[in-house]
């Protein structure tokens, strides 16, 4: 074959110039390298950041309770802490909101028990969380084994709980945890159901991580362990008033979102004294995230491009020295009969191969680079698998393109003056 | 049968920004199978663009050329390109060896664009070559390990590979010392009895008497030939 023969010659040719054809090849190299270890990841930032947005449910407001600065300080400066931080959403909060946006569906609280789980004796860091039957239709987390929590066992405050799927496979590595019985903060609850994995919501603490929580009734919380929690640390206790910790709000279908976040803002602020309620619209969010991600997407794409154009031009420099180093060369092969398409092909074929070389290290080194990355910084690297083709084509482009322009001078060189000797 | 080279009137120029350049005017000229012709003159003569006006490497700006019979006028580059392969060998001065390139692959590179050969009798070819011009044994070394007359010996051989009828030699023995260029000059002159014609241009007066016929060029003109 013709393209067989022509790229074992161009082989042989950058055999001969070892060096500057690594030289040359570095650029596009390091060009493609950096384009794979971008777009993986850059992927697994989106992937990750994108996933935990969405669980959130984007029809959804968010209310959450946030310690305000009061507290806060206080807690650095009172080690030893004897005073009750009391902040937050509380139950009426939520009726009065329920009651005057006719735009809000439902609203699901959600309260963090700071009890431990206990199955067999064993004491476990399973997160507790009070909420409502309407939990697994608004967060869009569905039963896989038993079933929710109803409102009869709301209403009447019964001891039931419901497992995540990690709190299931923790408890009850080897048994259906249906019908067992877990021991609460010293009470005993029956289980009654298990959670489909879900993966993280939101961006952090207990409430982010829905599969590692064990679920029970937001009435029965009070009825049995009160308003107030009191959690032991060393020697020391810190009491907590907080009603609710987050109250997910969804609103009716087809309406927008941004007034109701507004209503519960302005409503926040007038039952509150202190600034303890930040409201967020995850669609919002998704929506901002989106955007980021086009510009980031397109500021990657430039910066690809601007490294495989100095990667190009640094193989346009290379031919073009390389043709008049080899001026006689090209000369002579006129001389024994090479066409102009042959003096064409000779250093177009050595341009392509080059690149196209470099291309494939690239992309090795790319994909090496970004699973460093990874590791290091503990995300797991997804490999967009176009990439890769992608990548080795654009380098034999670069090679094609940049190396045209050197082959065009090289063909038509005057074979007269190239052979001639100063 | 018409004679190998025929030259009816040919001009060539070079319009330079100083002014046009005439390298070669009204020449005229007749070179028939198996004949050694020397050509002399002064530096800038006209030699070795006449040298390159007969082996294709450029056309004249006037007048026509028949090589082999055949008006090469009107040819492609392509076309013009299979000639230089197959019907003409060069042997220039400077050897224009490719450094990188071993003894026998700068032979072999002849072949390279020419149709139709076939490797292997290609390879037994570019041995027999080399081994006819005494370079046997340095078949695998590169052009820098050989001496000015050993360089030239392998373009000789790299000029005859394809089998041409024309070998045009510019100034074959201009860098060699007396005794080399007599040897360069016995297996040129060598060529010519297996029936190729050698156009040789030269400095040397003593080389020149040697040929069958010599033609002296003065600004781009024929002034005088001598049989
Ligand atoms: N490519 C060229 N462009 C312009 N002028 C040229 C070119 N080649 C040769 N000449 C001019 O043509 C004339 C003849 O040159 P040349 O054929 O090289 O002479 P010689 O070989 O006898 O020394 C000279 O004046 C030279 O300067
Ligand atoms: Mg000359």
């Amino acid at each position: 074959m013709k393209l067989l023969e022509l790229s074992r010659e161009a082989w042989t040719n950058l055999l001969l110039h070892k060096t500057r054809s690594s030289l040359a090849a570095l650029g596009v190299i390091f060009g493609v390298a950096s384009v794979i270890c971008m777009l993986s990841i850059s992927e697994v930032a989106r992937r990750d950041v994108i996933g935990r947005i969405e669980r959130l449910g984007i029809r959804n407001v968010i209310l959450d309770s946030v310690k305000p600065e009061r507290v806060r300080t206080r807690e650095k400066h009172d080690s030893d802490r004897s005073w009750i931080a009391r902040y937050g959403l509380t139950r009426e909060d939520l009726e009065v909101l329920a009651d005057n946006v006719p735009e809000i569906e439902t609203i699901v609280p959600m309260r963090i028990m700071l009890e431990d789980v206990q199955a067999n004796l064993e004491v476990s860091d399973i997160n507790v969380v009070a909420t409502t039957p309407a939990y697994t239709r608004v967060m869009s987390h569905a039963v896989r084994e038993g079933r929710f929590l109803s409102e009869v066992d709301n209403a009447r405050s019964q001891p039931v709980c419901v497992l995540g799927a990690d709190a299931a496979q923790r408890l009850f590595p080897l048994a259906s945890p249906l019908g067992q019985v877990v021991r609460i903060g010293g009470h005993h609850f029956k289980v009654v159901g298990v959670l489909e994995r879900k993966g993280p919501t939101g961006t952090a603490g207990i409430l982010s991580n829905p599969d590692n929580t064990a679920w029970m009734p937001m009435n029965t919380s009070f009825s049995r362990f009160g308003k107030l929690q009191v959690r032991r640390r060393g020697g020391s206790s810190e009491a907590t008033e907080v009603e609710i910790n987050r109250a997910v709000v969804r609103v009716r279908e087809g309406l927008p979102l941004e007034p109701v976040a507004a209503i519960a803002r302005n409503l926040a602020k007038r039952r509150h004294k202190q600034d303890d309620v930040a409201v967020t619209i995850p669609y919002a969010l998704l929506k901002e995230r989106r955007q980021a991600e086009r510009i980031f997407r397109w500021v990657m794409g430039s910066l690809a491009a601007i490294s495989l154009l100095v990667g190009g031009v640094g193989i346009m420099n290379i031919m073009l020295a390389n043709m008049a180093e080899r001026r006689h060369e090209i000369g002579l092969r006129r001389a024994l009969g090479a066409t102009r398409n042959d003096i064409l092909r000779l250093f177009v074929s050595e341009s392509t191969l080059l690149c196209c070389l470099g291309g494939v290290l690239g992309v090795g080194l790319g994909a090496l680079l970004a699973q460093l990355v990874g590791t290091l910084a503990q995300w797991t690297v997804v490999f967009q698998p176009l990439s890769f083709p992608l990548g080795i084509v654009v380098s034999v482009l670069t090679g094609l393109i940049f190396g045209t322009l050197p082959a065009i001078k090289a063909a038509r060189l005057d074979p007269v003056l190239a052979l001639r000797v100063e | 049968m018409a004679a190998l080279i025929e030259l009816d009137r040919v001009s060539k120029v070079y319009p330079m920004p100083g002014g046009d350049v005439h390298a070669l005017r009204d020449v005229s000229l007749s070179v028939e199978r198996g004949e050694f012709v020397s050509v002399v003159g002064a530096s800038g003569s006209g030699k070795t663009t006449m040298l390159y006006l007969l082996g294709l490497l450029t056309d004249p700006t006037q007048g026509a050329y028949r090589l082999n019979g055949r008006a090469v006028g009107r040819l492609s580059d392509r076309e013009l390109s299979a000639i230089r392969g197959c019907e003409v060998g060069f042997v220039f001065q400077s050897y224009h060896l490719v450094p990188q390139l071993s003894v026998l692959d700068n032979v072999r590179l002849a072949a390279r664009y020419v149709d139709g050969l076939n490797r292997s009798d290609v390879k037994r070819r570019a041995n027999e070559l080399i081994e006819r011009v005494g370079l046997a044994p340095r078949i695998h070394h590169r052009p820098n390990e050989l001496s000015g007359g050993e360089m030239q010996r392998v373009a000789i051989a790299r000029a005859l590979l394809a089998r041409p009828p024309l070998i045009l030699a510019d100034e074959p023995t201009g860098n060699l010392d007396e005794q080399t260029s007599l040897q360069i000059f016995d297996l040129l002159a060598g060529i010519t009895e297996e029936g190729r014609t050698v156009i040789l241009v030269t400095h040397e007066a003593s080389l020149a008497d040697r040929t069958q016929r010599t033609i002296r060029l003065r600004d781009g003109r024929v002034v005088d030939e001598a049989a």
